[in-house]
């Protein structure tokens, strides 16, 4: 968190040497289009972060802070360009300068370099979503959900929740095929054991029988039973008898091999299940562009806004036919993605099958180095690797689309020369002389000892497998469960939030108001309600100055979300131009009410506005910049503090009437409208809207006087002495204030009749800005911080108070 | 990393421990890779959950 105490800017856009002192607190710069504002957000910007928004992203090609953000003058002298950020953090309460020069962006000198502001101005480069234009604020809400779901996902820094979800759900995948690889090796290795111990079924107990036969025949003490841990061979083993090699093992090894090769059911089986499949993927390349073209589809979709296709530009005749046409892509992409399946896993199967077969060789290949056939012993060596490279080429569509040949032809491929090696090696194998019972009994619990350890270590490895997938299924089950509990609460949050806002803020005409915000497989819906007939895009009927609010609204919204109590600073440029007067006072009042830690920097061209803004206790007195006047040699002039009236005395100072005039009248007018709508005066309806000035001087006098009133109404039924000498000092401020304005009522009539003002002398026109003043001054709070209007809380006829917002100015106005 | 996403994972990993066929050390492993600024590669995690599943391999 962090907060603008101070800025000093120098030779950085726009602007060639300015100071501001912010104080922590909300800020508003104030100045025509083209009086260097925007620099002031820049300079945040690039202090902060190191880089200025306006400068980078969309529609910016060519144009970089190192050239461009330097002062026009300085373009070659980046080391001149620099912002200096004096501010607090709350957290800490300390205070830090921070300082960057546009040579070296992406450094900072900070003063002092404690750990906590260090630390706050991490965060800060981390959040350049604490500044917001309108252009950025208006894409929360005028835009089709895919790319609203990017916005938001980006603004909430959701990002790493897909990463993380992509990742946990690909390490899943790689222990699923860990898992299935290893139950293979577990088949292979028990069919090993079966051709060794010559049995058709590995149970425990036939494994007992079969190797008690042959302990029996070395003279050695039966098994009672068998587990993998038992040794089958134990006591066989003789010092002088190293020979593993079992005759009719060895031929039941190679007869399993050429078996195999002369039939495979099962891989036939496979491979046709991924031929059936691959041919139907190859027979529609509608289905096969569907595949590729899947992701392109589900992305444009979303970005259908008028007939020009997103992801060709071609017209179509209407929106309707081309989302037709995109969903029906969609559609036979999804048979196609079903498809895809179906080959990954026959592909799947047909490796299985492949695996099994490089086991049969591994147990062959010994016999064959055994009995010195080498050639054989290489043949089936560069097989065994030729199956494993063309397993490996298995995982893809693209690369077994390339292999369709071989999977459909010869699966296995074995080189030509190892059918007759294998018979060769059978008969070399049958050609050797019949082994002595004792030394075939004790090769027979060799081989079957050997084949045991690596069925118990298959076992081992495959349960470890099948322990790791669950682990893997359990770890991306629960992140989802979790990431999408709490992405569903995020939006109700937001939702929530996001109609209150804009509910206060519209609470005229929009009271019942409420918004639907839907996250939807990569997307964000986002309805609203027009006038209880119903829900509509956002810009399907309300007006942009609606949408203005709303995307206000949006933001606030989610930026609470995302940074919760670390929400101190925002700043707004120029976000709500065209949203109007009325609507801006509650937007005030919501930035005061809903976020009171909150230090709002705004920029605005509209005086009116800014006006409201220190109306209404968002900001003080001395929390208002004003820009005018901007020249490329000099920058803006600017002004810190200085309200209206010290205008109007600096144009009469130096006889300007027709200024002074000029600011008078317009200040008055939104002045009293402000006073108006506070205190609940009443103003004849007129359908213009072109009030003037008689009516809400009279308005705002009346109901003035009504309410001290009121006021001493309720002092006297409480008998509260204290309230009724205040009623009464209230009474006789008012009385000199309309005195006053009574003895210059010529010269306001003649203003609000015409423009009479711009032709008196300074002598006329001094007195009515005096006049003024202390009229205005009735309905202002006398403390400086505050200096905001006061108002009337409770509906008319149940008023409450009259009071300011500091409450320094505060009035009973309910009766005992 | 950014609140909602600590909170995510600050809720994921809570959750983990009581999940039985999640060894310990599993959760304790991802609550510093996943907290890391860059995330770990697959393989890592497949690594992680093979090392602390089961009896190794005889």
């Amino acid at each position: 968190m962090i907060q603008v105490k101070k800025l000093r800017i120098e030779e950085f856009r726009g602007v060639r040497d300015l100071d501001l002192d912010m104080g922590s607190s909300s800020f508003v710069v104030v100045g025509p289009n083209g009086s260097g504002k925007s620099g002031v957000v820049d300079a945040i910007d690039f202090a902060l972060t190191g880089n200025v928004a306006r400068l980078s992203g969309a529609g910016t090609g060519g144009i970089s802070v190192a050239k461009h953000a330097p002062h026009v003058h300085q373009r070659d002298n980046p080391a001149a360009a620099s912002v200096t950020l004096t501010f607090t953090h709350p957290a800490s309460e300390q205070t830090g300068t921070l300082t960057r020069s546009v040579k070296t962006a992406g450094q900072f000198t900070l003063e002092p370099k404690t750990p906590e502001l260090i630390a706050a101005v991490e965060w800060a480069a981390r959040h350049p979503e604490l500044i917001l234009s309108r252009r950025e604020v208006i894409k929360y809400v005028n835009t089709e959900p895919g790319k609203r779901a990017q916005e938001v996902q980006a603004l909430l820094k959701l990002d790493r929740i897909d990463e993380t979800r992509r990742l946990l759900n690909t390490a899943r995948n790689k222990t699923s095929t860990a898992a299935r690889s290893a139950d293979d090796a577990v088949k292979s290795a028990e069919d090993a054991v079966k051709r060794g111990l010559d049995i058709t079924d590995l149970l425990p107990s036939e494994v007992t029988v079969a190797v008690n036969k042959k302990r029996e025949v070395l003279g050695l003490e039966p098994l009672s039973a068998t587990t993998l841990e038992t040794d089958l061979s134990a006591g066989a083993k003789t010092d002088d008898s190293q020979s593993t090699f079992n005759r009719a093992s060895a031929i039941r090894d190679i007869e399993a091999v050429t078996s195999y090769l002369a039939e495979h059911k099962d891989l036939d089986t496979a491979v046709s299940d991924l031929d059936t499949a691959l041919t139907e993927l190859e027979a529609d390349p509608a289905v096969l562009d569907a595949l590729k073209h899947r992701q392109l589809v589900v992305a444009g979709l979303p970005l259908v806004i008028n007939t020009a296709c997103p992801l060709c530009d071609l017209e179509w005749p209407d929106v309707a036919s081309l989302r037709e046409h995109l969903n029906d892509k969609l559609v036979r992409s999804e048979t196609a993605a079903k498809l895809q399946q179906r080959i990954l896993t026959a592909a799947g199967k047909v490796t299985g099958q492949l695996r099994g077969v490089r086991s049969l060789i591994q147990a062959a290949q010994p016999h064959a180095v055994t009995l010195g056939q080498s050639a054989l012993q290489t043949s089936l060596l560069y097989w065994s690797n030729d199956l494993a490279a063309f397993e490996a080429k298995l995982v893809t569509i693209e690369s077994i689309r390339d292999e369709s040949e071989r999977i459909t032809t010869d699966p296995l491929a074995a080189p030509s020369p190892i059918a007759d090696g294998l018979k060769t090696l059978r008969a070399t194998i049958e050609a050797q002389p019949d082994q002595t019972a004792t030394e075939a009994a004790r090769t027979f619990l060799a081989v079957a000892q050997d084949r045991w350890t690596q069925l118990r270590q298959a076992r081992a490895k495959a349960t470890k497998a099948t322990a790791a997938h669950k682990v893997a299924n359990e770890v991306y089950e629960k992140y989802n469960s979790v990431a999408d509990a709490a992405l569903t609460t995020l939006y109700k949050t937001v939702e929530t939030d996001f109609s209150n806002f804009y509910r206060q803020i519209n609470s005229d005409d929009e009271s019942s108001f409420k918004a639907g915000l839907s996250p939807t497989a990569g997307k964000l819906d986002l309805e609203v309600d027009f006038y209880g007939l119903g829900m509509f895009p956002p810009m399907a009927y309300h007006s942009e100055g609606h949408q203005d609010g709303m995307g206000v609204c949006l933001y606030l919204a989610l930026i609470r979300q995302l940074l919760k109590s670390d929400f101190r600073l925002a700043v707004l440029d120029d976000v709500v131009t065209s949203v109007d007067a009325n609507h801006r006072r509650q937007f005030c009042k919501l930035l005061k009410d809903v976020f009171p830690d909150v230090q709002f920097i705004m920029t605005t061209h509209d005086e009116v506005w800014a006006r409201q803004m220190q109306s209404s206790g968002l900001i003080a007195r001395r929390s208002l910049a004003r820009f005018h006047g901007w020249t490329v040699d000099g920058g803006p002039f600017y002004g810190q503090g200085v309200d209206f009236w010290t205008q109007i005395k600096t144009d009469l100072d130096s006889d300007d009437v027709p200024g002074a005039a000029h600011k008078l009248r317009r200040n008055l007018e939104s002045s009293l409208a402000d006073v108006a709508a506070s205190i609940q005066g009443q103003v004849v309806f007129r359908a213009d809207n072109n009030y003037d000035l008689s009516s809400f001087f009279s308005a705002v006098k009346g109901r003035h006087g009504d309410l001290l009133k009121k006021a001493t109404a309720s002092a006297n039924s409480w008998n509260n002495d204290a309230a009724k000498r205040k009623v009464e000092d209230l009474k006789g401020e008012r009385a000199k204030a309309i005195l006053a304005q009574d003895e210059e009522n010529w010269a306001i009539n003649a203003l609000v009749h015409n423009n009479d003002w711009a032709t008196m002398t300074k002598a006329d026109f001094a007195p009515v800005v005096e006049a003024c003043k202390q009229f205005l001054e009735l309905f202002t709070c006398s403390n400086d911080v505050c200096d905001g209007w006061i108002y009337v809380l409770g509906i008319p006829g149940k008023e409450e108070e009259l009071r300011c917002s500091c409450g320094d100015f505060n009035l009973n106005l309910r009766k005992k | 990393m950014a609140g909602i996403e600590s909170e995510v994972l600050k809720t994921f990993l809570a959750a983990l421990t009581d999940v039985d066929d999640v060894p310990p050390q599993v959760t304790e492993s991802l609550a510093a890779l996943l907290a890391a600024d860059k995330l770990p590669k697959p393989d890592q995690l497949v690594a992680l959950y093979t090392d602390a599943s089961g009896e190794s391999a005889l």
